[in-house]
């Protein structure tokens, strides 16, 4: 009576063990490999062989997931072990996969070819259309009688030949016709954005940097924008500077322009502040800037150090 | 069921798993093939993969490590599987990466050409 169930048990436990042992033995070569079935590699192989680019652009890789397919299917068809075809199955899924990424990836690179011989011609096209506009840019301001013209930067700098104000915020006479002179010229030239450039009086230190002893600021030609204001909408405002004469003309000057049928939103002020208190010859004075060509205008930050020497007296 | 049938059985489980064992073992160490795998996840690197498909670049990469474990300890046939595995997600990561890098590539062109103006040509545009 006692025999059998301890037999029973040692049955169970041993059939247990080499079950243990067996599934050990056959799942771990399986542990940490992708397998995947024989269908779901023939689905993938099929839909990278329907598509006329993996055929066009991918024939090397198309063919080899072919072959790795074919060896599955034949270890499945020899009765191999499950998961060798698994096994089998997953490279030729895999191949399949590199097969259709191969192909997007060549007919990409074709179309870089066609992208780049466009953009060059595309570029080619605006030097040759902006070389045109700085011609005729050009054949206009020499025309000008009021202004000294410089190139600057790509665009150009128009300096008055005589000194604008005599008193402060109320131009003489004379740059009223000066001014007249370069709204007509603005209007002429309606693509291109423009910057009053306003030489402030009194000096700016650059925020964060240390005061300039008296000689360390003579000689600086560093300058510190100080932005002025002005309605966002663009409408004609005629003094809303910080608070220097300096500041102010070049408000004047805009509304000036403005006034005389210069769109607001083309045109801003600006004002630049010797740093320290260099006492530049031009200080108070003013210059027209003519922007490149798609270059926008735009009001400097405060801090924002620009490279923008007064123009000689 | 006697004892002896029992200790039959026993004897006769510990057979059979030592012939799985030695068929495993059995097969040759793979050796070329990790070696293979190995050049493929350097190919697959130097095309960026790792930043560019980093999801099949980590999958080979572990699975080469896991061959070359299993070649270590003697599972020439798991080591095999592994390094074949390695190596064919080693070319995925690459093909993804190369994908990737020419799509990136013309989304930059096309951005080029429209800021001078242009337009691409027509076909390239819905790559």
């Amino acid at each position: 009576m006692m025999a059998v169930p301890v037999a029973g048990i040692r049955r169970r436990i041993l059939l247990l063990a080499l079950g243990v042992l067996l599934g050990t033995l056959l799942g771990g070569p399986a542990r940490a490999q992708d397998a995947a079935t024989v269908a779901e590699a023939q689905a993938a192989l099929e839909a990278a062989r329907s598509a006329r680019l993996v055929r066009a652009f991918a024939a090397p890789e198309l063919a080899a997931a072919e072959r790795a397919l074919e060896r599955a299917l034949a270890a499945q068809d020899a009765g191999g072990a499950r998961d060798e075809v698994e096994h089998l199955a997953y490279l030729a899924e895999s191949r399949a996969a590199v097969a259709q990424m191969r192909a997007e990836e060549r007919r990409t690179a074709r179309a870089l070819q066609e992208l780049a011989a466009t953009r060059t011609q595309v570029a080619q096209a605006r030097a040759l259309e902006a070389a045109a506009a700085e011609r005729r840019t050009r054949g206009l301001v020499q025309g000008l009688r009021r202004f000294d013209v410089r190139s600057e930067a790509g665009g150009l700098l128009l300096t008055p030949r005589e000194r604008w104000f005599d008193s402060e915020v109320m131009p003489a006479r004379r740059a009223v016709a000066a001014l007249t002179e370069a709204a007509r010229l603005l209007g002429r030239l309606p693509e291109r954005q423009v910057v009053v450039l306003g030489y402030a009086l009194r000096g700016a230190p650059l925020p964060g940097a240390a005061e300039d002893t008296a000689d360390g600021a003579q000689g600086s030609a560093a300058a510190t924008p100080i932005p002025a204001r002005y309605p966002k909408d663009g409408a004609a405002s005629p003094v809303a500077g910080p608070d220097d004469l300096g500041c102010t003309r070049a408000d004047v000057v805009r509304a000036f322009l403005i006034s005389n049928g210069v769109d607001p939103r083309r045109v801003v002020a600006t004002c630049l502040a010797p740093r320290g208190m260099l006492e530049a010859p031009a200080a108070g004075d003013i210059a027209i800037q003519i922007l490149p060509e798609n270059a926008s205008a735009r009001s400097p930050t405060m801090g924002e150090a620009i490279d923008a020497a007064p123009p000689a007296p | 069921m006697t004892l002896w049938s029992t200790r039959r059985s026993g004897r006769l489980a510990a057979v059979a798993a030592l012939l799985l064992l030695a068929a495993c073992a059995s097969a040759p160490p793979p050796v070329q093939e990790v070696a293979d795998a190995e050049r493929a996840l350097q190919a697959a690197a130097a095309a960026e993969a790792e930043s560019l498909a980093p999801a099949a670049f980590d999958k080979a990469r572990q699975k080469l490590e896991a061959a070359k474990a299993a070649l270590q300890a003697g599972e020439h046939l798991r080591a095999r599987r592994l390094a074949e595995q390695a190596l064919v997600d080693a070319e995925v990561a690459q093909a993804a990466a190369d994908t990737e890098k020419a799509a990136r590539a013309a989304a930059a062109l096309r951005a080029q050409i429209q800021d001078l103006g242009g337009s691409p040509p027509q076909g390239v545009t819905g790559l």
